[in-house]
């Protein structure tokens, strides 16, 4: 057994067991330790980047894959997680609550997002999935002497309940149909049988719907604004980021390796409407949310019809924009959640009136916002404006070969100019409302202010240079 | 041959069927038809009617402490499974490996799994979740005069 394959996983699941000793016994130094376990999450990340990595290796008897696209997303992953420990150790609930177990388990459901880019089994993915979903229950009501983050822990339970049901539901179709779970083995055990493909059609419904969670896809998109206003600020910016690149990675994944309904090929309607439904409700839904952590529950589903949008559309262009719709959206998004960590009231909740007047009271926090809202939105020259660009060329092409993909470019642009109001909205009460009299200067803590930077330059880097992150995703492709 | 033959089987766990779910109406509604009417008063409703009264509710109170622990053990409880399917397989995978078995990482794969096992116990015990009551609120011990 080569266990090196593991390597990534294995330190951090290390680090997150460390750092949960280690509070135990110092717990005068929580804070030190969780600044410890962000630089060590970053240390990996770094050091990875020099490890050479064996070219499609296996492990488990093929349920685990280790190649290209696993890799970069493992790295992606592990900077997302280092961003939120960051943010974490610098929001006041989090701060007074102390201890290490939040570090901890963001850390514990990184490695469980990680392993969720290599799974290439159902079982193996159904471990992984529960693995960061579990971790994320606790995750969200970890502020447990606020009302509103036990409802959104209450209601991230027994919705993930109810998936992961599903998702096991059809996992049992699934197998009946194709006599295996290894995603190798699914595409040449459904040829040439119509029965076989009936059942495994009705399992993989299933199956997606129990992904669907995770994406805030629309028959499960239901958690996610509660979930997002009243998680702790940290904990919704990594399941706005990691979790939902972890559950698109894992999408990407059923799609490259062909497991896919045969029925699914010719025109992926479900994939389609779910798509046009996912993009207008997030659209629309968002219209009359004055929280702004809520609003970025309903820009999350919005963002998520974007994604299925570009998986719909496929082509190597198709799955090379949503790997690129991916990491600049996970800048923008924790560049919002990092504002939200520092201005957010006692109660960790924002509406409207604690942003207003954040130009005078922060540049740089309304400088950041500005940039992510308008990356949210899609506005050049940031990340947030290709990605939308590169998902809707995609839909183009695809439209050329099938013109019902022209309907859903159409939806796709209805729904970004829709969104553009809400985003806009926020930025008019932070730069052009008049700060309320009592509301002092903000100051930035450095942790704060070196997760801002990172994002701001992500954001514009990918916005005026997309070449790199492109051809990356490309040679991810392959 | 019967034409029913093959329904034989059916008929009878149907026939089954009916006579459970017709038996259970009855049992539940027959007694309150035609039995006697119940009288309520303080004596009657007592959890035990003859005897010296009650001074304490029925339902026992027990301390919340006993989640947790409960919690553990479930925990460290569960664990033990995975040991048996990997004691089970002991014998064959301890071989060398030229002779179909691992070797020493057969003994070392238990040993990390148990290693982090050790490292949740050490956790629970140093965030005192295995004190019953925790340092804080004990009551400080009177020095000895």
């Amino acid at each position: 057994m080569a266990f090196y394959v593991l390597q990534m996983e294995i330190a951090v699941v290390v680090l997150a067991v460390l750092g949960l000793l280690a509070g135990a016994f110092w717990p005068k130094h929580t804070s030190l330790i969780r600044r410890g376990l962000a630089e060590g999450a970053l240390v990996v990340l770094v050091a990875s980047l020099f490890l050479v990595f064996p070219q499609h290796h296996a492990l488990f008897g093929g349920a685990y894959v280790l190649d290209r696209f696993a890799i970069v997303f493992k790295q992606v992953l592990l900077g997302a997680a280092a961003l939120v420990l960051l943010l974490a150790d610098a929001h006041e609930p989090l701060r007074k609550q102390g201890g290490t177990e939040f570090a901890a388990l963001v850390l514990l459901a990184t490695a469980g997002m990680m392993l969720l880019t290599s799974a290439n089994d159902f079982i193996f993915l159904f471990v992984a999935l529960e693995l960061v979903t579990i971790t994320f229950y606790v995750l969200n009501s970890f502020l447990r002497g606020e009302s509103r983050a036990l409802e959104a822990g209450l209601k991230y339970l027994v919705l993930g309940a109810l998936s992961a049901g599903f998702m096991a539901y059809g996992l049992a179709y699934v197998f009946g149909a194709a006599d295996s779970l290894n995603f190798g083995d699914i595409h040449h055990a459904l040829h040439d049988d119509k029965t076989a493909q009936g059942i495994y059609l009705f399992g993989f419904a299933l199956v997606l719907l129990g992904l669907g969670f995770k994406l805030a896809m629309v028959p499960m998109q239901i958690w996610a604004p509660d979930v997002y206003q009243g998680a702790p600020t940290p904990a919704a910016a990594f399941l706005a980021s990691g979790s939902k690149i972890a559950g698109f990675v894992v999408l990407l994944r059923l799609v490259f390796a062909d497991v896919f309904p045969p029925a699914w090929e010719a025109q992926p309607v479900v994939l389609m409407a779910l798509a046009a439904l996912t993009l207008l409700y997030g659209a629309l839904g968002g219209l009359a949310q004055t929280d702004v952590k809520r609003l970025l529950g309903y820009s999350s589903i919005a963002n998520a019809g974007f994604l299925l949008l570009g998986i719909a559309a496929g082509g190597d262009f198709g799955h090379a924009a949503v790997i690129y719709y991916l990491v600049q959206y996970l800048f923008a998004v924790i560049a919002v959640f990092a504002v939200l960590t520092v201005v957010a009231n006692a109660h960790d909740t924002a509406d409207r009136h604690t942003l207003m007047g954040l130009h005078r009271r922060s540049p740089l926090l309304a400088l950041a916002l500005l940039l992510a809202m308008l990356s949210l939105a899609g506005v050049p020259p940031l990340g947030g404006a290709l990605g939308k660009f590169f998902v809707l060329v995609a839909t183009v092409m695809r439209a050329r070969i099938d013109p019902a993909f022209y309907a859903l470019a159409g939806v796709a642009i209805v729904g970004a100019v829709i969104a553009l109001f809400y985003y806009l909205r926020v930025l008019r009460g932070a730069w052009a409302d008049p700060a309320p009299d009592a509301a002092a200067r903000i100051t930035v803590p450095w942790t704060v202010r070196v997760v801002l930077y990172i994002c701001m330059a992500g954001m514009l880097f990918l916005g005026i240079w997309p070449q790199p992150l492109l051809a990356l995703a490309t040679r991810c492709l392959h | 041959m019967h034409p029913l033959e093959h329904f034989w089987p059916f008929i009878a766990f149907g026939a089954m069927v009916v006579a459970a779910i017709g038996f259970s109406i009855i049992a539940v509604t027959f007694p309150s038809i035609l039995g006697p009417r119940k009288t309520h008063n303080e004596i009657k409703d007592s959890a035990y009617e003859c005897g010296l009264p009650a001074t304490t509710g029925t339902p026992a109170r027990f301390s919340v402490k006993f989640y947790v622990v409960a919690m553990l053990f479930i925990l460290f409880d569960i664990e033990v499974v995975f040991l048996i399917a990997w004691g089970v397989l002991y014998r064959k995978l301890i071989k060398p490996e030229g002779a179909g078995g691992l070797g020493w990482a057969a003994l070392a794969v238990a040993v990390i799994f148990l290693l982090i096992l050790e490292a949740g116990h050490i956790y629970a015990w140093r965030s005192g979740a295995l004190d019953w009551a925790s340092w804080r609120s004990r009551p400080q011990q009177e020095p000895r005069a």
